[in-house]
């Protein structure tokens, strides 16, 4: 007999079914749930174009009511005039600019600081929210009549809870920028190899970090009082002083900053070479950001109402205003001698960068006289026209910023010949807007609506029209430059190209990181060496 | 017999060499600790605004030879004085956790944990006990100085409460194993945060409640 030894079968195993991955989210909820960086610049960008028109529609509005002098307030009313001059400054500034930087420095600092992503990705994503909200509910206040102004005492209040809403978001904005470029640098990029437009925008946000809370601790100050307390902060009407400071002499270099770092990566890359003296170019932006802070000149609270805490005629403010000329100068020379050694193409970056560099010299030129007090230009159009010039060279700087990096922002560059007229059109209408108001300012026009004295009103009348002329010919600029942007974001044809030959780490062709050797790693690549001893200091 | 022992032959010694020495494992980005330090630099500059308009209208008032305080109004010394104390306590519970974290020693962090959310608490009640005593009412007939004192001391009530919650979470994220070992960046940073509020209610302390 024969015993056959039989093993058991082994049982089959079936295997568990493998749980699907997660679809990722389409559509509208893969906006709005998003943590990815890019998505989120973008959204930053593409809302503070939004803000731009409402800005730009209350800068036309309050341009229209100077064209007769004698009718001052007739157009708006007084009061209106008060609110949307409010309106074009807070949302050219605190909605457009501020915003519009936050959205490149998400989108292009950690590519070009080597990282995978911003830091903080979902507190980016929530201070664009944030921003988003509160924006709107910002300038629907302003159509429910309230603001600065305001008549409506509720919606006075939603404006300040809205605008500190905003501010906040600004700053979580800022300290993702900025933690990105300290915290999140690739492997031998130290911040003196930084590149221009993350170490520039390292600088804002420090100075944002330590100027924003203050207004939003005044803000929070006008709050209570006019809910609650006496209204010794002037109640509505008194809310405009409490936040112009944050956008005149010196806190209106804040918005330059960001700028300085944007032109100082375009133009040796147009000059197909490396920044001169990048060490120095680092210390000139720190400087000029260090003299733009002004928080010290937040309005004091005695008996002299809106006055300043230092005001002109002080030291500071002649020593901040006259300072800042130093490093603007400083940079731009080495700029100079970048395209000396160089060998320059004209490309649209360049030119709107050269217009935003001219107008930001000729602002600071115009803030030293406003500083000089027997010219007594203090609260007269001059000193608008010098809030216009520093301002308005943020945004052809930030323009700039955009031409230059539409390939990685948006897959596709701007059409370079409409790009380049536009910078062009550009610094003829900053001009316009602005030369006309520096005359008027020394033929004691006011800036708000305090009408002309003396026999100078026709020509003041006409440098107005002039003045109003510039500011529709900047507007229509804006708009035809934010089409060609919109444009190129529809595109999408050239992903991963690079037009430029850029030298910055943000153009590094995808899986090809080179070694970091120097502040302009892509560069040395494409040269096949590391800085010669003399231009890397 | 001879007995053979076996050895083993020793490896020749060589002189160690620095590049034989491998690289040092690459250091964690200190993310979070980088951007409360910034988050605490904008909480003191929001603080810091606050004051310099509290003492601007203050030094206006009193410049012009009448009292800062309106009449029949008072800040009493003791609450003041114990709620500074009860902040100041809460430095060593604080850091007591993050030492317990480190550790790893669960019993001991939760203990501090719990301490220094109550020494928090404690703060705001005694706070608010000080509000009722100060005659300076933000209903009816409200006054400049009470505006700004509700505006100032409430606004730090509100950053207590935000370190409280901001410490508690990443203590039990640490706990849970995300910080691990002597990567305790989390609770550093909490910790920070900590740090900068009970500093800026010293200063409060002193510039508000005891110079009046």
């Amino acid at each position: 007999m024969t015993v056959t030894e039989t093993q058991a079968p082994p049982a089959a195993t079936t295997p568990a079914p493998a749980l699907e991955p997660p679809r990722p989210a389409t559509g509208l909820a893969a906006v709005l749930g998003t943590g990815e960086h890019r998505t989120i610049g973008r959204l930053w960008i593409f809302t503070s174009f939004a803000y731009l028109l409402v800005a730009g529609v209350a800068g036309a509005l309050v341009g229209v009511e100077k064209v007769d002098t004698d009718g001052l307030g007739d157009v708006l009313g007084a009061d209106v005039f008060g609110e949307t001059l409010s309106l074009h400054g807070i949302a050219g500034t605190f909605l457009f600019l501020l915003p519009l930087f936050i959205g490149l420095g998400i989108h292009v600092v950690p590519a070009q600081v080597g990282a995978a992503t911003v830091a903080f990705p979902r507190a980016a994503a929530a201070a664009f929210w944030t921003y988003l909200l509160g924006g709107a509910v910002l300038i629907a206040s302003f159509v429910a009549d309230g603001g600065p102004f305001g008549a409506d005492s509720r919606f006075v209040e939603l404006f300040v809870a809205s605008f500190i809403a905003v501010l906040l978001a600004l700053v979580l904005g800022t300290i993702c920028v900025a933690t990105t470029a300290v915290a999140l640098r690739t492997t031998g990029m130290g911040l003196h190899r930084t590149p221009l437009f993350a170490w520039s925008s390292l600088v804002t946000a420090v100075l944002v970090v330590l100027q924003l809370p203050v207004l939003a601790g005044l803000m929070l100050l006008v709050y209570v009082d006019h809910r609650y307390g006496p209204t010794f902060l002037g109640g509505s009407d008194g809310v405009l002083d409490r936040i112009a400071w944050a956008w005149s002499q010196p806190s209106a270099y804040l918005f330059a900053i960001p700028v300085l770092g944007i032109i100082g990566d375009i133009v040796p890359v147009s000059a197909r070479t490396r920044l001169s003296k990048h060490r120095i170019a680092q210390g000139a932006i720190g400087a000029f950001g260090a003299l733009a802070f002004g928080a010290w000149a937040m309005p004091g609270f005695g008996a002299d109402g809106a006055a300043p805490l230092l005001h002109v005629g002080d030291v500071p403010f002649y020593a901040f205003s006259i300072l800042i000329l130093f490093p603007a100068l400083a940079f731009a020379g080495l700029l100079g001698d970048t395209v000396r050694r160089g060998s320059l193409r004209v490309t649209s970056p360049l030119l709107w960068g050269i217009a935003s560099l001219l107008m930001l010299l000729t602002g600071i030129l115009n803030g030293i006289l406003v500083a000089i007090e027997p010219l007594d230009l203090i609260q007269t159009t001059a000193q608008t026209a010098q809030i216009h010039y520093v301002l308005v060279a943020s945004l052809l700087g930030l323009f700039a910023g955009l031409a230059h990096w539409a390939p990685r922002l948006f897959g596709t560059p701007v059409q370079e010949v409409a790009s380049k007229g536009l910078a062009a059109l550009g610094l003829l209408g900053t001009i316009l807007l602005c030369l006309p108001d520096v005359i008027t300012g020394f033929l004691e026009q006011a800036w708000r609506l305090q009408g002309v004295s003396g026999d100078d009103v026709d020509a003041v009348e006409a440098l107005n029209i002039v003045s109003i002329a510039g500011g529709l010919l900047l507007a229509l600029v804006a708009v035809a430059f934010v089409g060609l942007v919109l444009k190129a974001a529809a595109g999408r044809d050239l992903d991963g190209d690079d037009p430029w030959e850029g030298n910055t780490l943000e153009w590094a062709p995808a899986g090809a990181t080179p070694a970091i050797t120097s502040e302009a790693p892509v560069y040395d690549a494409r040269h096949g060496a590391g800085p010669s001893t003399t231009e890397a200091k | 017999m001879a007995t053979a022992t076996a050895t083993t032959p020793t490896p020749e010694r060589l002189p160690l060499r620095l590049e034989d020495v491998p690289p040092a494992p690459p250091r964690r980005p200190r993310v979070l600790l980088i951007g409360t330090a910034l988050a605490s630099a904008a909480s003191i500059a929001l603080f810091g605004g606050l004051l310099s308009a509290y003492f601007a209208l203050r030094a206006d008032v009193v410049g012009q030879g009448e009292q800062w305080l309106p009449d029949g109004s008072t800040i009493p010394l003791s609450p003041g004085n114990m709620t500074m104390v009860t902040l100041v306590m809460s430095l060593i519970t604080a850091q007591w956790a993050v030492h317990a974290g480190k550790q790893q020693d669960r019993g001991h962090a939760y203990f501090a944990l719990g301490l220094t959310v109550l020494l928090g608490i404690a703060h705001v009640v005694q706070l608010g006990f000080l509000f009722t005593q100060w005659e300076l009412p933000l209903n009816g007939e409200p006054t400049t100085q009470a505006v700004l004192l509700f505006t100032i001391l409430g606004l730090h009530v509100a950053m207590v409460a935000a370190a409280l919650i901001f410490f508690t979470l990443m203590l039990l994220r640490s706990l849970g194993g995300q910080f691990t070992g002597r990567d305790v960046e989390g609770l550093s940073a909490a910790a920070l945060y900590w740090y900068v509020t009970v500093g800026i209610f010293v200063v409060l302390w002193y510039g508000i409640l005891i110079v009046k």
